[in-house]
Order: C-alpha cells, then sequence, then structure tokens
C-alpha cells in the first residue's frame, strides 16, 4: 500500500467521499481541470483543513445556500496576516456549499516559486494570473474568490480589524463583464488570529516582502506567534448582487458600485461581530 | 537566364503548387500526404535532406538549402499559391549560430521570396515555448501576451527572432495572407524532434523536486490539419495550436512508465549543463524553467475563428508515444 493509500484509508472518511462525488467540476480523463485543478488532491487537503475549520476555528457558516451552483464572485475582507479567511471559506464552499465548490483564489506571482507549495497550490485550483485568467474562470462557472483589499487587507494591523480598506475595481468590471453575481462574505475571526501591532514596512521592502508583521505574543511565543489564535470564526454569505452596465463605466461609476459591495460587506461583519460572544468564544 | 515568362491567365489558382519546406521532417511528410487528399494543388516538399519515400503523383521534390542560392528560382519557375514553412532546426545540440542561419535568415530569404513572387497564402510554424516558462506567466497565455523570452533564454533566441520576423511580416505585408500558429509540443509516433522528446525518451527521467507543471500535448495529426485548415482559411493572425487539455508532468511520466529521479533543481540544472555540453541531454540548462513553471497556451482562438477541432485526446496521444523504446541511461 503506498503512502497516499495509507493517508486516504485514514484520513478521507465517508463525509469527505460523498463530498468528491458531487463536486460538479468538468476534469479530463486523468482528472484534472484545464487549469491543473485534482479534485482528489482537494479532498485530501479538505481532510486537513477540516479540523483547522471545525476543531482549531469552530467555524460557523452562515447563509451559505446563497453560494449559487454557477459562477459567482465571492467578495471576502481580508485580514490576519496569513490567509487564513482564504483556507476557511474555501473549506466552508467545500463542506458545506451544495453542490460542493472547489473555490479559485488568485495567488501571488511568487507563489510558483515555492517547491511543494506551487503544485499543492495548482492542485487546489489555485492560479496566478492576470484578469483574463480569470475571466477564464468565470466563464467555466466557476467560484472566484476575491479580497478586493488585496495586501492592504492581509496586512493590517490589529488596530485596524474589520476596517474596510480600499477596494480595487477590477471585481466588478469582471463581474459586469460576465454577468456574475457577487456574494459578500463577512469574515469574522481571522482579522484577530495572528493580531500583528505594526508592520516593519521599511524592513519588509528590504526583504521583498508585502508586509512584515509583529505578532503581540511575539515575546511569549518566539515563532510560534505565527501560528493562529484559535479564534472563534463566524461567515455571513450575503444575498447574491447582481450588476449589470457597461464593463468599461469610468472608475468613478465602478466606484459607485464597488461602494455598495463594500457597504453590504461592512453589514455582514457587523452582524458577525455581534453574534460572536467572545474573540475566543466556543 | 530566360526571361520569366508571362504566363498569368494559362494558370488559374489551384494549378499553382503548395510549397512545404522542411518536408522530410515527420510533419513535413504527413503534410504531403494530407495535402494531396484534401486539395488540388500539386505540392512541392523542399529539404536540404533526402527523400527516401516513394513519389506520389502531384508531387515534386527539390533538395535545396534554403541558405544557399538557387531556391528562388523554384519560385520564379513554379510561383507557389501557398506556402507551410516547418523547416526549423529546434534541436539545441546543433551550434547557435547555424540555427540562426536557418531558422531565422532562412526564415527571412523564403518570406521575402512570397512577397516577390506573388504566393497567396502561408502558414509559418512557430512553437509556444516562445512564451517561456516563467513563474508570474498567466494561467493560459493568448497570443497577445509579449514575448519575453529574449534576455533569460539566450538558448532559444533564434526561436524568438524567428517568431519576431514571421509577425513582423505577417501584419506588414497586406498581400500574402500569412498564418502563425504556436503548437504545444508535437508528438506522435512520426516526431522525433523538440525538446520534449529527448527528455521523455530517457528512462529514468530527472524532475524538479517539489515541481509539477502542467503539460500540453498536441498530436502530429492534428497539427497536420491545422496546417491544412490555415492554407484553406483567408485571412491573417497568430494562433496558438493546442489539443486536450494538459497534464501534470508526473502523470505524464507515470503513463509512460518512466522512473522519476527528483532533484532540487539548482542540482538539476548545474547536472544538465555538463550533460547538454557532453551531447547527452537535450534540454539547454536555461530550459530547466520549463520543468518548474508552466507554460500553458490558450489554444480557443484558432477553435474560434477557424474552427479547429483536434481529433485526438490525451489518451490517445499517450498511446501513440507509449510503444517507443526508452533510451535507458
Amino acid at each position: 500500500m503506498g503512502l497516499l493509500d495509507r493517508y486516504d484509508a485514514l484520513a478521507v472518511d465517508d463525509e469527505l467521499r460523498s463530498i468528491l462525488e458531487r463536486i460538479p467540476n468538468k476534469v479530463n480523463e486523468y482528472g484534472y481541470d484545464a487549469w491543473g485543478m485534482n479534485p482528489e488532491t482537494a479532498i485530501r487537503t479538505a481532510a486537513a483543513t477540516r479540523w483547522l475549520y471545525r476543531t482549531w476555528f469552530r467555524a460557523e457558516a452562515r447563509g451559505i445556500e446563497h453560494v449559487p451552483a454557477g459562477r459567482v464572485l465571492l467578495i471576502a475582507n481580508h485580514g490576519g496576516q496569513f490567509p487564513f479567511d482564504g483556507i476557511i471559506v474555501g473549506t466552508a464552499c467545500l463542506l458545506e456549499a451544495d453542490p460542493p465548490r472547489v473555490v479559485r483564489a488568485m495567488v501571488e506571482r511568487w507563489v510558483p516559486n515555492l517547491p511543494f507549495v506551487s503544485t499543492l497550490f495548482q492542485r487546489l485550483g489555485q492560479i496566478v494570473g492576470n484578469r483574463d485568467d480569470c475571466r477564464k474562470l468565470l466563464e467555466n462557472d466557476e467560484a472566484v474568490l476575491v479580497f478586493p483589499e488585496g495586501v492592504r487587507g492581509s496586512g493590517k494591523t490589529i488596530w485596524k480589524r474589520y476596517q474596510l480598506q480600499r477596494f480595487g475595481l477590477g471585481f466588478m468590471r469582471l463581474a459586469m463583464e460576465t454577468n456574475t453575481p457577487i456574494v459578500p462574505v463577512g469574515v469574522v475571526g481571522a482579522e484577530e488570529s495572528i493580531p500583528s501591532v505594526t508592520d516593519l514596512k521599511t524592513l519588509a521592502r528590504a526583504v521583498g516582502a508585502p508586509y512584515l508583521p509583529v505578532p503581540a505574543t511575539l515575546p511569549l511565543l518566539g515563532p510560534l506567534a505565527f501560528a493562529p489564535l484559535p479564534t472563534k470564526f463566524i461567515l455571513n454569505f450575503g444575498e447574491p448582487l447582481h450588476f449589470t452596465g457597461d464593463p468599461d463605466a469610468t472608475d468613478a461609476q465602478v466606484a459607485d458600485r464597488v461602494e455598495r459591495v463594500k457597504e453590504a460587506l461592512a453589514a455582514l461583519i457587523a452582524r458577525g461581530l455581534d453574534e460572536r460572544t467572545g474573540v475566543f468564544s466556543k | 537566364m530566360s526571361p520569366p515568362k508571362s504566363r498569368k491567365k494559362a494558370s488559374p489558382e489551384r494549378d499553382r503548387p503548395i510549397l512545404v519546406t522542411g518536408v522530410c521532417g515527420g510533419l513535413g511528410r504527413a503534410l504531403v500526404r494530407r495535402l494531396l487528399e484534401r486539395t488540388e494543388h500539386p505540392v512541392i516538399g523542399m529539404d536540404k535532406r533526402n527523400w527516401v519515400l516513394d513519389m506520389p503523383e502531384r508531387f515534386h521534390f527539390e533538395r535545396v538549402d534554403l541558405r544557399r542560392g538557387g531556391t528562388e528560382d523554384l519560385f520564379r519557375t513554379r510561383k507557389p499559391w501557398g506556402v507551410a514553412h516547418l523547416a526549423f532546426v529546434s534541436d539545441q545540440r546543433v551550434a547557435q549560430a547555424r540555427r540562426h542561419e536557418v531558422n531565422v535568415l532562412g526564415a527571412e530569404r523564403l518570406l521575402g521570396w512570397c512577397k516577390r513572387h506573388g504566393t497567396r497564402r502561408v502558414v509559418a510554424l512557430s512553437r509556444a515555448t516562445v512564451y517561456g516558462a516563467r513563474a508570474d506567466n498567466p494561467s493560459l497565455i493568448t497570443e497577445e501576451m509579449p514575448i519575453k523570452l529574449g534576455a533569460a533564454y539566450s538558448a532559444l533566441a533564434d526561436l524568438v527572432e524567428y517568431d519576431h520576423l514571421c509577425r513582423s511580416f505577417l501584419w506588414e505585408q497586406r498581400e500574402v495572407e500569412m498564418k502563425l500558429l504556436r503548437p504545444v509540443s508535437v508528438v506522435g509516433p512520426n516526431i522525433r524532434e523538440g525538446m520534449l522528446h529527448g527528455y521523455l525518451d530517457r528512462d529514468p527521467v530527472f524532475t524538479a523536486l517539489g515541481f509539477d507543471p502542467m503539460i500540453q500535448l498536441v498530436h502530429e495529426d492534428d497539427v497536420v490539419d491545422a496546417i491544412v485548415l490555415g492554407l484553406h482559411s483567408e485571412g491573417r493572425g497568430i494562433y496558438n495550436l493546442t489539443g486536450p487539455d494538459p497534464l501534470p508532468l508526473s502523470v505524464l511520466l507515470r503513463e509512460l512508465k518512466r522512473r522519476r529521479l527528483p532533484l532540487p533543481h539548482p542540482l538539476l540544472s548545474l547536472m544538465d549543463r555538463v550533460a547538454f555540453r557532453l551531447g547527452v541531454s537535450s534540454l539547454p540548462p536555461q530550459a530547466i524553467d520549463f520543468l518548474r513553471f508552466n507554460c500553458l497556451v490558450d489554444g480557443a482562438k484558432l477553435r474560434r475563428e477557424l474552427g479547429f477541432a483536434p481529433a485526438h485526446n490525451a489518451r490517445s496521444i499517450l498511446e501513440s508515444i507509449r510503444s517507443r523504446p526508452a533510451i535507458v541511461a
């Protein structure tokens, strides 16, 4: 028995097997789609992220029925230094959405340089790319996760938690161009998972990183401070928003529509914060 | 030399021949067969190698070298209606100066004759490797992406230059309708050239540890079909030419029953530098990037605009090369 078979016997249970059968993505006769995504790898990885999702973060996904079966742009807030928000939203869509969705996200351009990580990400459906690539994913009826705050969001310090930073406009033009509904996802929990007190911008620039966090727990935990704290995650999926119009509208016109998404997202975050009884609650 | 005879009215279009350069390669031979089946044009094949098969009707072979004089006379006397330009030295072990002479200067002369002697349609074959394998490549490369290979891959400079030359000709010459095809790795029972081939023909195969790029393959028959399609359709353009959806390199090697030897990529490129110098490896050291990063191209334009539909799926492509024996190292 190979190592992979042993892992499958140990980690992939009936729940995950039934999800694998229901994943609607079209793959070729060897099990890969045009971008290199492999549903089996997604399921094997979900065995690990499910533990993060259920046990470590005790995540709750509300309104997941708003995630449609076809193309959709999931727009979420971003924070917490490492993309645990992305992992948890992706895990929720795979475990709890009907049909299960393999969420695609656009990753940073240096990711393909990393051995093992680059291969894993590709098998999981994460892609490096530009707007054309994103458009092709949507035309293929995929669920694409976008953090319009970008690194402005993920590098947020703890003092700015849940304050939405400036949004990029690209996702809105894509939604209009491809007639894709937008489902805002308010993520609560991620922005405290690695509480950073400051961002060492100059040092970050020197090493070529987008930001360099200093976790509050650094003196206490040392390098372990970069592991996420077991914060309580609440995801609120909002109702789909539909936008039509000229995708070549001026930035100002597009910004108006983006503002409406931002407001909907802020309301979902506020609801999640209300629903949560404490940062580390059960 | 006698003055050129003017026979404008006497020769209808379909009596004018289609010229195939590099005709003795696997693709060239298959293309001749297909052209004779599908068109009424006579076919002229040209190569500096010798034609060893029998001569079908309506086919004429000229043993000439693109780089030498005398080739233009073929254009003066036969006035080809169409040209399929397949002559390209892709073996990286051939000296760069010689590759430049054939691939770039040869193509330049040929295209000049096409223009001067009234050739109507040209299909030139480039390669999708011209985009390069880079960490920051888009997931699916479209024809509009600027070619960035130049500085990073001096070993493939002739391909980049050739592609550039064809592109300029394509847009500048209004009289000649030209199509530039950029196929992904061409495989099939008759193909023995190309970077991937030397690589896949070995056993065991070295791979880059922790990397598993997606590889696109297209069957030789489908490439031949696309060339015929290109000669038979109007207009000009640049087209990526793809077959079925890509496969990870690991799956490809598993299906070909090759043993894999993963090495950290810095070590791999060091070893390849020596092996390439010794002529044991067909992969230039810089091309190790193709074992790490994707160079996936989007073939939608050719399917949309010219109605191209590849007949071979991944399984039948692998079947066609599985039977070939590996070179055991």
